[in-house]
């Protein structure tokens, strides 16, 4: 069986710029907090934060408390610098952490957000953490690639290199993590095209004629003749 | 790079970003513009090995 790392340091994407390819960017993550009244007095998590790039972004449009967390070290290095040059470093906290197993006491946040990594961890055990560490009335925003269950064939292409797509998710079973775990007002919106925008700047900025690794949908050309991948954003409600 | 120079003009093309759009997706692409009148040029290499696949993927073939 393949393992897949649940950091995104290890994927090929990361190589050069970790956060430039993140699927719809700061424009996504600017619709997810449409979804949720922020200012100085909100304390927000934000799980899988890679290289601060929300964070730095939370932190410095609401002058909202952002904890930053990630699995992996080298992230966590790369927000503080980014924190640092921004002069956010008292609005920013981090830490080295997973997903499954925050280190933060019950009821501590108003808004939890997740971008781009829901299934790379155990979505069950992160949407309970979620729900956990959230206060009441406290709101979940994800966005996160997922896969159609419309689709010939439907189950992941665990050959892919980039381990969010092997590992990826049908839409209803990420919501139902989140129901399961107490939360309410479950919203989705499609944001799938932000995949090809993706695989374009892949192919334009990158040259990339293949996903290194090797995959039956080996190039993004042919990675987007399957159909099988979508992308959403998700927010719900602790009650 | 090979010299080149503007149709219109005869101002020798200068390398730059052009923005591109095709079926509502706009991207940058390396090319070759004219100082003068603005006149973009993609390079053969650029459409051989990025743009022919970018199409393909954006018309879904």
């Amino acid at each position: 069986m393949t393992q897949y790392t649940t950091s995104c340091d290890s994927c090929f994407l990361a190589s050069d710029s970790p956060c430039s390819f993140r699927p719809g960017g700061l424009e996504l993550t600017k619709r997810l907090l449409q979804a949720v009244d922020l200012d100085e007095t909100s304390r927000v998590l934000d799980i899988a934060c890679g290289c601060g790039t929300t964070a730095v972004f939370i932190a410095e449009q609401y002058r909202s408390s952002v904890v930053g967390i990630d699995i992996s070290p080298t992230m966590i290095h790369s927000s503080k610098n980014n924190a640092e040059a921004k002069g956010l470093s008292r609005k920013i906290s981090l830490v080295t952490g997973s997903a499954e197993h925050l280190p933060f006491p019950g009821d501590t946040f108003d808004i939890v957000i997740n971008e781009c990594s829901f299934t790379l961890a155990d979505s069950r055990r992160t949407a309970g953490e979620m729900a956990r560490v959230l206060k009441h009335g406290g709101k979940v925003l994800i966005s996160n690639v997922f896969l159609r269950e419309d689709t010939s064939g439907g189950e992941s292409d665990t050959s892919f290199s980039i381990s969010c797509l092997a590992i990826a998710k049908p839409l209803a079973e990420q919501v139902s993590c989140l129901t399961e775990s107490g939360f309410r007002d479950i919203y989705t919106e499609d944001h799938s095209r932000v995949l090809k925008e993706m695989a374009l700047r892949l192919i334009m900025q990158k040259g990339l004629k293949k996903f290194p690794g090797g995959s039956r949908a080996a190039s993004p050309a042919q990675f987007f003749k399957t159909r099988k991948y979508g992308y959403s954003i998700i927010t719900g409600t602790k009650p | 790079m090979e010299k080149w120079h503007c149709f219109k003009c005869q101002e020798e093309m200068k390398e730059a970003d052009i923005l591109m759009s095709y079926l509502e997706f706009s991207n940058m692409a390396e090319g070759l513009q004219c100082p003068k009148c603005g006149a973009a040029y993609l390079t053969e290499k650029t459409v051989i090995e990025k743009v022919l696949e970018a199409e393909e993927m954006l018309e879904n073939k």
